[in-house]
């Protein structure tokens, strides 16, 4: 494994290009980018422009080819499946469509991964995924199912999910879709507080720019603008809001007229 | 024009039929590893054991005991027509029962219920990320998917055929008494001087041989599956299907390797 560039630096992906098989081109074209502990990112772009791509390939659900992918210093394409395996353990992710285990209960979902991939024992896993239920105020409803749920709990549930493994790094894929501003509101501070308390890497990819920008004017968060799988400008909410480039001018005030068009935005 | 069309789409065929032999390679090599590691999914696997077979005992018995009665009928009706006697009825149905009905049926029966219903579970899993909630656990989705049906279907299908071979020629022996007036005790003396014990090793590897397509098929259709609800729909009917289809050419073969060769 080799050595990461600072202490501090959880994330670090380097011209990574991924291309679905089949595509006319790379989903995710030469990116880079780099994510300390404790630092919060924001992937901002048009639907298609390959955020949840990003993602996976970070998650390692994807494999790629070409460029490469660190985690706390440890390349994820030249990791042996073990590595990976111990690797992935600092990675969570949340999903888009929830990605719960339907056939489990709210409770069973959180003690699935601790059964699968920590070596403690039944009651402390047990205590531990009723210490993040409290967390995300989901007690009363360990033995629901996710259908059983509203999309705002599961979204909740999604996170504490994520949180159960203590993970290094969280990538939250649109976590308030579909959502009313207020259960949003709610999310966004789960988001921080867990942040905060645990100084986890977060990288959230969203088409929210209002949560992006009010997240990042309050915690100055670092945004990237992705587009047709580049990151072509990272900067804060002021510099991604008044940038020039006509791409982000059109998506951040909204413009039907501009260079993204109906069939680019798939 | 319709040449390339043929090719094109005979391509496709196979590609789709080597995706699918990749697929049972695979969940095999997955579950002989899990067996090396003595780290076995044995909840999963009962679970799915009793799914999968406990749960179709009662379609398989009522449905396997009508085809027992209903060989009774047809084979005296001909045996009847063609030879003007009917003493062989009951060893002709238990012999096609056993080398072809018995294993054939039950697993066709299986298809239809338990088929549509993996291809559909793993196809929802699928649209809803829970296949790359399962990566993101590093937990390979044949391994924790896959092999608990695999076993639990193969189990299934040995025991339902031999649970339904034994439905059938009883329900076969009550008939034969009531329409044909052969006693219970001359029905089975013809029915073990003609049905030798390879008759039965041979029906046992057939079945398992189906139950092992079955979940496999299945499987390959909800993982390749598109992403809407048609898609999943569209996956569970093509399970069925393609396994139907599998199940009747696997017997053919099987038939010509045991009988025929």
């Amino acid at each position: 494994m080799g050595l990461s560039q600072n202490e501090n630096e959880v994330l670090r992906v380097q011209e990574l290009s991924f291309t679905f098989p089949n595509a006319s081109g790379p989903t995710i074209d030469r990116l880079s980018l780099s994510l300390n502990s404790s630092d919060i990112f924001f992937l901002i772009g048009p639907s298609g422009a390959g955020k949840t791509t990003l993602l996976k390939l970070l998650g390692g659900i994807y494999s790629y080819k070409a460029g490469e992918i660190y985690i706390q210093g440890a390349p994820l394409g030249r990791l042996s499946q073990s590595n990976k395996k111990l690797v992935l353990k600092r990675v969570a992710m949340t999903f888009q469509r929830s990605g719960l285990f339907d056939s489990l209960t709210v409770l069973e979902n959180l003690l699935f991964p601790l059964r699968e991939l920590t070596l403690l024992t039944a009651k402390e896993r047990l205590q531990l995924a009723e210490q993040i239920l409290r967390q995300v105020n989901l007690t009363g409803a360990e033995s629901k199912y996710p259908f059983e749920i509203s999309g705002g709990m599961q979204k909740r549930l999604g996170i504490a999910r994520a949180l159960v493994l203590q993970p290094e790094l969280i990538l939250y894929d649109d976590p308030t879709a579909g959502l009313d501003p207020i259960t949003s509101h709610h999310i966004v501070d789960l988001i921080l507080t867990a942040q905060n308390k645990k100084k986890t890497g977060t990288l959230i990819a969203t088409s929210d720019l209002d949560l992006a920008f009010s997240v990042s004017k309050k915690t100055s968060a670092k945004i990237g603008f992705l587009c047709q799988g580049k990151l072509i400008q990272v900067g804060t909410e002021k510099e991604i809001f008044e940038s020039r480039n006509p791409i982000i001018h059109q998506f951040t005030r909204g413009l039907l007229q501009g260079p993204l068009t109906p069939s680019e935005l798939s | 024009m319709i040449m390339t069309w043929l090719g094109r789409a005979l391509i496709l065929k196979v590609g789709e039929f080597l995706a699918t032999f990749f697929l049972w390679i695979s969940t095999v090599l997955s579950m002989i590893k899990q067996l090396l590691k003595l780290k076995f999914r044995a909840r999963e696997t009962l679970l799915q054991m009793y799914l999968l077979g406990v749960q179709s005992v009662l379609i398989m018995v009522v449905a396997m005991g009508f085809v027992g009665l209903m060989l009774i009928i047809e084979l005296a009706f001909h045996m009847n027509l063609v030879l003007k006697h009917d003493s062989l009825v009951p060893a002709f149905s238990a012999l096609l029962m056993v080398r072809e009905l018995g294993p054939v049926i039950t697993c066709l029966l299986l298809t239809s219920r338990i088929g549509a219903g993996i291809a559909a579970e793993i196809g929802s899993m699928k649209i809803s990320e829970q296949l790359d909630a399962l990566k993101m656990l590093s937990i390979d989705p044949i391994d924790y998917l896959v092999v608990p049906r695999w076993i639990g279907s193969v189990f299934a299908a040995v025991t339902l055929t031999v649970i339904s071979l034994a439905i059938a020629i009883w329900g076969g022996a009550f008939l034969a008494a009531q329409k044909l007036g052969t006693s219970p005790g001359e029905y089975f003396n013809t029915v073990f001087f003609f049905v030798k014990f390879p008759d039965l090793a041979h029906c046992i590897v057939k079945s398992a041989v189906f139950g092992s397509l079955i979940p496999i098929v299945a499987a390959y259709q909800g993982f390749n599956c598109g992403s809407d609800s048609a898609a999943v729909g569209e996956a569970a009917t093509q399970a069925v299907v393609r396994t139907s289809l599998y199940i009747i050419i696997a017997d053919f073969l099987l038939t010509y390797l045991f009988y025929a060769i």
